[in-house]
């Protein structure tokens, strides 16, 4: 990989700690034992099947699941998983929120930036894969990256990213938003990316017939099936911020279907926070 | 404490069947081109089991008949899990349309879809079979005319279906669909739909040799097929396993389907690898699966 390739994707995406086997399975059998109150929030944003539960949350409600600035409460479920609690607590970062997401199989996030209602203040979010499989991806400037297992990554979710779970078994991480301080700052200092991660998404195949497609499915009026199939684009190519949802807004559009056109030019506009009016 | 009455139980835990009824019935009825939904075969008799398929047919506008068949792969792809693209279906009674197999895979299980699409104005044939219930019905007057150059083409459509000779990848589905169904007879003692079926598994696997080895007569059925075979080496040793495998037994066992479908597997992986391309992982998950119980 290039170095400049490869500088910007550190910065975007990278490793700060080794996390061992032991601390990593002590966390997961405590998960799988608790019957956790999974739910689905941030609706607009996925395929479905990415559900999350909050462990530090501004109210203390584990239900509590919008993020949101604060100095954040315990929930009971942190408190009903020690060693979660320990390994959080022992990496004595100043919190904004912490949540276990789990993101089921052929489940997907699509396009987006986050933090993008909140105040301007410099955070970075942390994830630590607790069960996840080689099929798990965030996606992000044209890249695949497999979050691998027995580390702590670093994502800066302020540039365009997805997620998918292409695997067979469910993907849960602990997803901890920080603000950045010192000692924050000193683990960033070191962070790494190993190439074994990394896989380049390839080019937009010309040949390919997904918006031919999608758009035969919107004229026998199958909108989301034809949405989801052009959202997934670019889980599958590297291609431009936003052209999933140009992709879209152009099928709508070349259908005559003025009003759909719009809402996915707002929804664009919301997910990748671009602050275009309609 | 919260005592749930039986009536909730069952609501709450439908049968495998009835919850992918449901989201077969939730996305097909987004389109205004469906008129209305039928089920048949145990479904309908109400003396389904937990092995039973689906047997769902969708009546839709003429108009819009080959356009729905031809997004119908990418519409089950895109909403369920599905091991491979729908498998023409060969043995389901003629109603006038075309039926498609789907195996669907679920907490590691798997359900078979038989999902039957007729034009609309075709429905006549399907009512008068007994044992068939509809489910749905768009609240809208049909249109029972008879458009004659959307009825030719959809007769077009469908005969061209079934007239072209099968690709290998499309024989290696079939050859799934196949040995699901026979695993179906195995746990039930249905022998006769065992022998019945083993046949036209036996028959699917000629007909891969017959393209891999003898693609000038890939239609030849039976006919020589041995001595022709026979002329090659390998082709020969080819022809001796599938032998074996055929005098072995008039009905399989669930050690011997397994069997016959490795031998498929590594025939055409030897000799017609490029047939795997989009199958490869789906396939052999398939047999590892085959050899577990459902």
């Amino acid at each position: 990989m290039q170095p400049e390739l490869k500088k910007k994707l550190i910065n975007q995406i990278s490793q700060i700690m080794i996390i061992s086997n032991e601390v990593l399975a002590k966390i997961e059998r405590e998960i799988i034992l608790l019957n956790l109150p999974w739910t689905e929030a941030y609706k607009d944003y996925q395929s479905s099947g990415w559900k999350t539960v909050s462990l530090l949350s501004r109210s203390g409600d584990a239900r509590d699941l919008i993020i949101d600035d604060g100095t954040p409460i315990e929930t009971d479920v942190l408190h009903a998983l020690p060693s979660l609690k320990k390994f959080v607590n022992n990496l004595g970062l100043k919190y904004m929120w912490a949540r276990l997401a789990r993101l089921e199989p052929n489940s997907y996030l699509w396009e987006h930036r986050d933090y993008t209602e909140l105040k301007n203040e410099r955070r970075q979010r942390l994830h630590l894969p607790i069960q996840t499989n080689k099929d798990a991806q965030i996606i992000l400037s044209g890249h695949q990256i497999n979050l691998g297992y027995g580390f702590l990554w670093k994502l800066n979710p302020q540039v365009p990213h997805g997620a998918c779970n292409k695997g067979s078994t469910a993907r849960i991480h602990l997803i901890i938003d920080c603000y950045v301080e010192e000692k924050l700052e000193n683990l960033i200092n070191d962070q790494w990316l190993d190439s074994e991660f990394i896989t380049p998404l390839p080019e937009i195949n010309p040949k390919s017939e997904d918006e031919k497609v999608a758009k035969n499915l919107a004229k026998l009026e199958f909108y989301q099936t034809a949405e989801r199939l052009l959202l997934k684009s670019y889980h599958c190519q590297a291609q431009s911020e936003g052209a999933c949802y140009d992709k879209i807004i152009n099928m709508y559009k070349e259908l005559g279907h003025i009003e759909k056109s719009d809402i996915w030019i707002s929804k664009k506009n919301q997910f990748l926070s671009l602050g275009i009016t309609v | 404490m919260n005592v749930k009455t039986l009536n909730e139980i069952l609501t709450e835990n439908p049968p495998i069947q009835f919850e992918y009824l449901r989201k077969l019935l939730d996305l097909f009825s987004q389109s205004k081109y469906l008129k209305s939904a039928f089920i048949r075969g145990s479904l309908a008799r109400n003396d389904y089991d937990r092995a039973s398929d689906l047997d769902m047919v969708l009546a839709v506008t003429p108009s819009a008949y080959i356009e729905l068949i031809n997004s119908l792969d990418e519409l089950m792809s895109e909403n369920f899990n599905i091991l491979f693209k729908g498998w023409p279906d060969r043995i389901v009674p003629a109603f006038g349309g075309i039926g498609f197999v789907y195996l669907i895979e679920y907490d590691e299980k798997l359900l078979q879809i038989d999902l039957y699409i007729l034009p609309s104005n075709r429905l006549d044939k399907l009512l008068n079979t007994p044992n068939v219930k509809k489910i749905y019905q768009r609240d809208e007057v049909i249109d029972l005319k008879q458009d004659e150059s959307i009825e030719i083409e959809i007769n077009d459509y469908i005969n061209k279906k079934f007239s072209n000779f099968p690709s290998i990848e499309s024989l290696l589905v079939e050859a799934a669909i196949l040995a699901y169904l026979i695993k179906k007879r195995i746990k039930r003692r249905e022998e006769f739909l065992n022998y019945s079926e083993t046949i036209l598994l036996n028959r699917t696997i000629r007909d891969v040799l017959r393209i891999i080895f003898d693609p000038a007569h890939k239609d030849y059925g039976w006919y020589h097929l041995k001595e022709t075979l026979s002329r090659h080496p390998t082709s020969s040793n080819w022809c001796l396993e599938f032998e074996k495998i055929i005098l072995q037994s008039t009905i399989h066992n669930s050690r011997s389907i397994v069997i016959c479908l490795e031998f498929l597997f590594n025939l055409v992986r030897e000799q017609s690898p490029e047939a795997l391309t989009h199958i490869e992982t789906s396939f052999k998950h398939f047999i590892k699966n085959l050899g577990e119980s459902y």
